[in-house]
């Protein structure tokens, strides 16, 4: 969580507030849609956006909508980062992961080393470049459409979609160094 | 570093891909590590397919483990008596196979759904339960059929479906053509389907075309009643407020589900209003393509869905054009038929209120088949009417407005019988007033938003100055338009009317009609309109009385003239007329009229029924005022039963109507029936509108003083505590605390005790001074409330003295009625003081008024004969006393029983006249007893009536006995009322006498 309370986007404690909140109630959502084996995939949009109905009820401005996007994209981010993490330091090996019924799993392990890798990449580019990073939180994490996001940071789709192919691009070198 | 490459990268991303190279050559000519990395980047681009090219929940999904997908896994199995062949889909929280009947000699395919969740199980199993049973109540041929259903070996639900192998109805409709009417038609049997499904208490909630499937047979089947739910079941669903953004679509969401409020069938209308507007004009009411999900949902919340016309001009794929076709029609045709009453029905059903929506899905189809047959509809009706709540909601000076003059009309139907004509007028009038002004209000609402109270820093502007300010703008910047000019004007002098100002009304909608007559003609509707208009203002006004009819009259020849379907004005002119007519006392040619405009509207059918309603009204106030109170009970249920059904439950107009309904019933000896209703009238308004409305409070004085009709006294007064404390609340000095007061002083002398009533009358007439002056009906009777307490209490000097006050302004303003009651009170409170003969000539104007305007046989007349008869009998003329008393006589068996209390008291008075006169006999005493038991009975602490009385009825034994000695008993009995009486303040002069002359001679 130290990385959140430096985040630029949240700024005041109302944010922050919201923020854990939203990290609660996405988390707790995420974990039992996970754990019940019910859907093939999970539907991170739909959770972000059911969020947003819960959280974001009443109309808001673009700004505010940006606010609790940008809080839960955090937080879908948080979960799915803290989630790699604990399977790595918990399970038998690093690199491998153990499925519910014991059996050894390769695809899991990849998955939690390359989502370890995305991380790192992603907060090397937040460094450098935080609007593209955003643009990763808000399209990827959060699940949000380009052209909401356009409408959110009031700027163009097509400039967005460059955006993200750019950050896209920077990212999986960094994941392949 | 990282920046600048990024920057250079969005920019080589921003050329098109074939000049991509040669941008970076010429950029990054002195640079090759750059152009190296850029070219490495734009692989990476290119390559796509990593772990950021995926959806996130795949990524969350293979960090916890990775199995086949479950769905697939089970095709083959079986379920119940089925296999599964196929997976269909998911949705909600099931899965749906494809399966056929494994066991049986006769192929049966079904849609089977299966509930997989072994987490969810508590929620999900009830949900499933409920769904299957609702699911087996309906049978319809357009809702797909539950077949069976049963639980799995691991215990999870299954249900089996009618399998429908078809296509969605509005891609169905587009591939062969259709035309609307055909589609119309298509979605009535949907209609069919979901009213049925209402009336099993089933609410679909999730309509939307791809739950509604056309099958091989071209038969419209509706599906998935996934997230149905019984309406009685509402508090069951805890889980459904948890789940509801998920489960919900939002494209096709209403209002309240988005909110979490409230589902009912109001939002099944929503969705088939959405789904009609699709079918009818190829686009989604709400949303784009691209637009963002949270904008969908703020659209939805805030915005009206766009008119259809305009929504079919979208920059979207397909273009209008190929939209049309599809419809059969060209560009044009379609947008006509965009613009016309089904646009006004689409508006009805997706109304932002589900209260506003139309309040069934039968009435929604109804529409369309008026639609279709070429009626008018209601929705184009509502309209108007819609606006209009919209603009009472949010004003509620406004709402005031209209409560004030509701309460007029009320003080006079209720009030007391005899307030008279003038008042009664002035309030028939000030409930045209209010009908009139919400239907302007809106208008002006639309007009002035600059006026409105979010842009004047809280301050609601008043109505003079709100329309003021509209005048001026119309005068000045409509020059270019001048049918709207002249309608914009004539709204606002319609305005003036109902805020009293008669002379700028009239100049206003003189001026409107000048400009009308020049853009549409002399007989143009719209300058007829201003024409009735004028009439009504002038009627209003009291001006030229006479130019009145011959304006109305042209109007009415000019209609008559005009093919039956286009005499829109007719009805209104025939009502007006029929106002005119009966304020000018002209009751039968008011009758005529009125009836003429009642048939008229009836034979218009639904789209004629406010009309009807407004003269039903009109013509139950003629009844009203001509003492026929019972022909108005059916003209008012009639009315009644109109606004039940057009008009939503709290509407002004309705309750207005009920509350008349309940006070002309109380009026017709059926206060029993009249009680409930207006129970049931404030029981819903405290509800929709809150204690806090004034319309609430005037019901709530409406049913007290119903129940002080029905001599609930104890009940009625609590009721008038409660009306009076929260009017205070809301204004210390209104309308109905004033009446409240009053009324309290009524119920408090009712009850005997007029020293009680005394500082509530005090009151009343202080505040009545303060908000109406002098000289107002009001204002009067607060004062003759207060005569009448200062009789009761034997203050006779200050009765004479204010009734003398009262009189003079009654007189001078032309009241009859009141006039003669007061004169009645005057005439009593003289004698009382010892002053017979001073009374009279004021009884006997009385009565002569009251049977010149009101017949002989009129309940006022007999109380001013009887009270002329004991002002005779007290000045000693006992002759001229004697042959009152007989004509009070006659007022029995008809209308009055026999043992009526004043019938009783005219045979007391001739019985006092035989002892005067030497003449007493077995009748005379008998006739005294009679009198006397009914005293006891009715008003036991009237002692000393009772005595005076009893003592007359002594008396006159000893008269018959013919000497004083001869019944000691007797004699003691008359020492000893004449010494009660005697010892009593207040007690009847006649008695007084008698009992000094016992007293005396001893």
């Amino acid at each position: 969580m130290t990385q959140l309370q430096t985040d630029a986007a949240l700024p005041g404690p109302a944010a922050q507030m919201l923020f854990n909140q939203v990290y609660a109630d996405l988390r707790k959502r995420a974990r039992t849609l996970l754990a019940s084996h019910q859907t093939s995939s999970l539907n991170t949009t739909a959770l972000v956006h059911e969020a947003y109905l819960k959280f974001g009820r009443s109309p808001q401005s673009p700004s505010s909508a940006l606010h609790f996007f940008n809080a839960a994209s955090v937080a879908m981010r948080q979960v799915i980062i803290d989630h790699a993490r604990y399977l790595s330091a918990h399970k038998r090996s690093a690199d491998a992961v153990v499925t519910l019924d014991g059996h050894l799993n390769e695809e899991g392990a990849m998955n939690v080393s390359e989502t370890m890798r995305l991380s790192d990449a992603l907060e090397a580019l937040r460094a450098g470049d935080a609007r593209l990073a955003q643009i990763v939180d808000l399209h990827f994490f959060a699940g949000l459409g380009f052209a909401e996001i356009a409408k959110l940071l009031d700027v163009s789709l097509s400039t967005v979609e460059r955006d993200w192919r750019t950050a896209r691009a920077l990212l999986y070198r960094d994941m392949a160094e | 570093m990282n920046r600048e490459i990024a920057a250079l990268l969005h920019e080589v991303l921003s050329q098109p891909e074939t000049s991509r190279e040669d941008w970076i050559a010429a950029a990054c000519a002195d640079t090759p590590q750059t152009a190296a990395e850029l070219r490495e980047l734009l692989r990476r681009d290119a390559q796509g397919g990593g772990i950021l090219d995926r959806p996130l929940g795949v990524l969350a999904k293979g960090l916890q483990l990775n199995v086949d997908d479950p769905a697939q896994e089970l095709i083959g199995r079986r379920i119940g008596p089925y296999r599964l062949t196929a997976l269909l889909g998911s949705g909600g929280m099931g899965v749906v196979y494809l399966a056929e009947r494994a066991d049986a000699p006769f192929e049966q395919t079904v849609a089977l759904k299966l509930v997989r969740s072994e987490k969810l199980h508590g929620e999900a199993q009830a949900r499933f339960a409920r769904e299957r049973r609702i699911l087996a109540c309906l049978s319809h041929p357009h809702i797909a059929r539950l077949i069976d259903g049963g639980f799995d070996e691991q215990g999870h639900p299954w249900l089996a479906m009618e399998y429908v192998d078809g296509e969605p109805l509005i891609n169905w409709c587009n591939a062969r053509k259709l035309g609307i009417e055909e589609r119309l038609h298509l979605l009535l049997d949907l209609c069919d389907a979901v009213e049925y499904a209402h009336q099993h208490a089933v609410v679909h909630r999730d309509i939307k075309p791809s739950n509604v499937l056309i099958d091989r047979s071209g038969t419209a089947k509706l599906f998935d009643f996934g997230i149905a739910k019984q309406l009685d079941e509402e508090h069951s669903d805890t889980f459904a407020t948890e789940t509801r953004a998920r489960l919900l679509t939002p494209a096709y969401a209403a209002p309240e589900q988005i909110h979490g409020d409230k589902v009912t069938t109001a939002t099944d209308v929503h969705a088939l209003g959405l789904f009609l507007y699709e079918l009818l004009c190829g686009r989604r009411a709400y949303g784009s393509q691209s637009s963002a999900q949270f904008d969908l949902l703020r659209e939805i919340l805030e915005r009206d869905a766009p008119a259809m016309s305009m929504r079919l001009l979208a920059a979207e794929p397909p273009v209008a054009a190929d939209i049309a076709a599809e419809r059969g029609l060209n560009e044009r045709m379609l947008q006509r038929v965009l613009r016309g009453d089904l646009q006004a029905i689409v508006a009805k059903a997706l109304r932002k209120e589900p209260r506003a929506r139309y309040r069934t899905v039968a009435e929604f189809g109804d529409d369309l088949r008026r639609y279709l047959d070429g009626e008018p509809v209601l929705a184009v009706e509502g309209a108007r009417t819609y606006r209009l709540h919209k603009f009472v909601a949010q004003h509620r000076v406004a709402v005031s407005l209209a409560a004030i003059a509701f309460l007029c009309l009320l003080t006079a139907l209720i009030g007391m019988t005899w307030l008279g004509h003038e008042l009664r007028l002035k309030a028939e009038r000030a409930d045209q007033q209010s009908r009139t002004a919400v239907a302007t209000r809106d208008f002006l609402l639309d007009l002035f938003k600059a006026a409105s109270p979010e842009r004047t820093l809280g301050k609601i502007p008043d109505a003079v100055e709100l329309v003021d300010i509209g005048a001026r703008r119309a005068a000045s910047q409509l020059d270019a338009q001048p049918e709207l000019q002249a309608q914009l004007l004539g709204t606002l002098g319609n305005v003036y009317v109902n805020l009293g100002k008669y002379d700028t009304a009239l100049a206003t909608l003189e001026k409107a009609r000048g400009i009308s007559a020049i853009a549409s003609g002399d007989d143009s509707a719209a300058t007829m309109q201003l024409d009735i208009d004028i009439a009504y203002a002038t009627y209003m006004a009291h001006k030229n009385s006479d130019q009145i009819r011959p304006l109305l009259d042209h109007v009415i020849a000019v209609q008559r003239q005009l093919p039956v379907g286009q005499r829109t004005l007719l009805v209104p002119a025939l009502t007006k007329l029929g106002l005119v007519e009966l304020d000018r006392a002209q009751y039968a040619s008011a009758e005529k009229a009125l009836r003429e405009a009642i048939d008229l509207a009836r034979s218009q059918g639904n789209a004629g029924e406010r009309r009807l309603m407004d003269a039903l009204l009109a013509l139950s106030n003629a009844f009203g005022l001509t003492q026929q109170s019972s022909k108005t009970v059916p003209l008012l249920r009639e009315a009644t039963a109109i606004a039940d059904r057009t008009l939503p439950a709290g509407d002004p107009d309705r309750n207005n109507l009920q509350v008349n309904l309940a006070a002309m019933l109380a009026l017709n000896g059926q206060p029993a029936e009249a009680e409930k209703l207006l129970r049931d009238a404030v029981e819903t308004q405290k509800r929709i509108l809150g204690e806090q409305h004034p319309q609430y409070l005037v019901s709530l004085v409406t049913l007290a003083d119903i129940l002080m009709r029905e001599r609930k006294l104890d009940e009625s007064e609590t009721l008038f505590k409660k009306t009076l404390a929260l009017a205070e609340n809301l204004d210390k000095t209104g309308d109905v605390t004033i009446l409240s007061l009053r009324r309290l002083a009524l119920v408090k002398q009712q009850l005997g005790d007029p020293a009680a009533a005394l500082p509530y009358a005090e009151r009343a007439l202080e505040a009545a001074k303060g908000k109406y002056g002098e000289d107002n009906a009001n204002t009067l009777d607060a004062g003759s409330t207060l005569v009448d307490i200062r009789f009761r209490l034997g203050e006779y000097a200050q009765a004479e003295a204010m009734a003398h006050g009262i009189l003079a302004r009654t007189e001078r303003l032309n009241m009859a009625i009141m006039t003669s009651t007061t004169s009645i009170r005057l005439g009593q409170t003289l004698r009382m003081d010892g002053r017979p003969a001073e009374g009279m000539p004021y009884l006997r104007r009385a009565l002569d008024t009251l049977n010149a305007s009101r017949g002989e046989r009129n309940l006022d007349s007999l109380t001013a004969l009887l009270e002329l008869a004991k002002a005779q009998r007290d000045a000693s003329n006992f002759d001229a006393a004697r042959e009152q008393a007989q004509k009070a006589l006659r007022f029995a068996p008809d209308p009055l029983p026999a043992d009526d209390s004043r019938i009783l008291q005219a045979r007391a008075v001739i019985a006092q006249l035989d002892y005067l006169q030497g003449r007493c006999s077995e009748t005379s005493l008998s006739d005294l007893e009679t009198l006397r038991k009914r005293i006891e009975r009715d008003t036991p602490k009237a002692t000393a009536a009772i005595a005076g009385v009893a003592l007359t009825a002594s008396l006159c034994k000893r008269q018959m006995q013919g000497h004083a000695a001869a019944d000691a008993e007797n004699e003691a009995a008359i020492r000893a009322y004449a010494k009660d009486i005697l010892q009593t303040a207040i007690v009847d002069p006649f008695s007084r006498k008698l009992a000094k002359q016992e007293l005396g001679t001893k």
